[in-house]
């Protein structure tokens, strides 16, 4: 009795050797096939992708694909730099009136180049300034327009677009943060990282 | 038939083992539940997109914004510092909890306290949240705060952290801050320092005062 069990066990067992090869191999795709979950609702939902590390003064060229209203993509293509980093003791508002800093922070003031790439001036674009902790801070103030990568109140479409052109941006970071590099991304999840020199770091006296 | 009775206890047992397991596994609702941390007055809660401290605790029978209002109960107005960890944040949920498990949402009536606070980065930032409560929410009412809103039933707060904080009022104390007739200068929005709390009197009475 006992050795007829023993024998329908590994019978079973010699039957079924190809399916239960198979179920690892089923679990790998069942994931696989769900992992698109991760690609759409994860990686291409934020600045996940860094194209390129710069160090600051160095101008990089990156191409992206911008999706206008018909959800057609195009190509855009940006080159710049990351020119100075300052501390900052004032920001102001669009209208120019001075706005007194928060307690315990301090302005840093950026200024990136731009050259237009054949003809065109920048896209419309998203800049924050990153500490070495890895917290995120957002631009606060800009030299006119609504975006920091255009040249000051020009469009992405602009013809009469100067050759090159300067931004100055102003972000808010606590006196404690070290400022640690400037991401510039134009659609997620594509970004440049310019990273800031050292010699160069914001230090306000009474950090 | 020794064989079918095998087969039939193998189905009656593997059945039972579903049902066990369905009954005593955490269910959807737990395993989305928020994270709760807990506080109280004047303790700073860590949570995972920042921090918060209830810095007092007020009560009051008129808001003066752009416009006075008068509470249908009373405004019970939470005094908060505030802080964003990782990225610029926009905290979405702003809620008193009472003993009787009653929600309330922080009142949208004229131009008074916010409904969602803004935050910066790594900057303190202070702001009030004013609820209007009947007088039996007083006593043992908690605040929440957290980064999503409550949506339907807590859809915005599943699987992410949330502050519940003891307001710490007794039912003595509740019955004093309610006797008291009150009118607090509301600011609808964030400042970068501690509010005015002083309360203040009204050059001339609203409509309601002069109803009753």
């Amino acid at each position: 009795m006992s050795d007829r069990g023993t024998n329908r066990r590994q019978t079973w067992l010699r039957r079924n050797r190809w399916w239960l090869l198979a179920l690892p191999a089923a679990l790998a795709l069942a994931l696989a096939s769900a992992a698109y979950r991760v690609n759409d609702f994860w990686y291409e939902n934020g600045w996940h992708r860094e194209l390129v590390s710069a160090p600051q003064g160095r101008f990089v060229t990156t191409h992206h694909t911008v999706y206008s209203l018909d959800q057609k993509p195009r190509r855009a293509d940006l080159r710049m730099r990351l020119g100075a980093i300052a501390a900052s003791d004032v920001m102001r508002d669009s209208l120019g009136a001075e706005l007194p800093m928060p307690p315990g922070a301090v302005g840093v003031k950026l200024r990136l180049d731009f050259h237009a790439v054949g003809g065109k001036p920048a896209p419309y674009c998203t800049v924050y300034v990153l500490d070495d902790r890895g917290e995120r801070y957002p631009v606060e103030e800009l030299d006119g327009g609504t975006n920091p990568c255009p040249p000051p109140g020009g469009s992405p479409d602009d013809p009469t677009a100067p050759r090159s052109w300067s931004r100055s941006l102003v972000a808010v970071v606590p006196k404690i943060a070290r400022v640690d590099a400037v991401r510039v991304g134009v659609s997620w999840p594509d970004y440049v990282t310019f990273r800031t020199s050292r010699a160069e770091q914001p230090t306000p006296a009474d950090r | 038939m020794r064989r079918t009775l095998a087969v039939v206890a193998v189905v009656v047992a593997t059945m039972a083992i579903g049902r066990l397991l369905t009954d005593h596994l955490p269910d959807e609702e737990r395993l989305a539940a928020p994270f709760v941390r807990n506080g109280s007055v004047g303790e700073t809660v860590h949570l995972r997109y920042g921090d918060v401290r209830v810095t007092g605790v007020r009560v009051a029978t008129r808001l003066e914004g752009a416009d006075v209002v008068v509470a249908a109960g009373r405004f019970l107005v939470v005094d908060l510092a505030y802080r964003a960890k990782g990225e610029p944040r926009r905290f979405l949920g702003l809620e008193v909890r009472d003993s009787y498990g009653r929600r309330y949402d922080a009142t949208a009536r004229g131009s008074t306290c916010p409904q969602n606070l803004e935050g910066l980065t790594g900057i303190r930032m202070y702001a009030m949240a004013c609820f209007d409560v009947p007088r039996s929410a007083l006593p043992g009412a908690r605040f929440r705060f957290s980064l999503g809103d409550y949506g339907v039933n807590g859809s915005g707060q599943r699987r992410d952290d949330l502050a519940e904080i003891d307001l710490k009022i007794s039912p003595g104390e509740a019955a004093r801050l309610w006797s008291q007739n009150l009118t607090y200068r509301a600011t609808n929005g964030t400042a970068t320092g501690p509010l005015d709390k002083e309360p203040v009197t009204l050059a001339k009475p609203t409509w309601w005062d002069e109803l009753r």
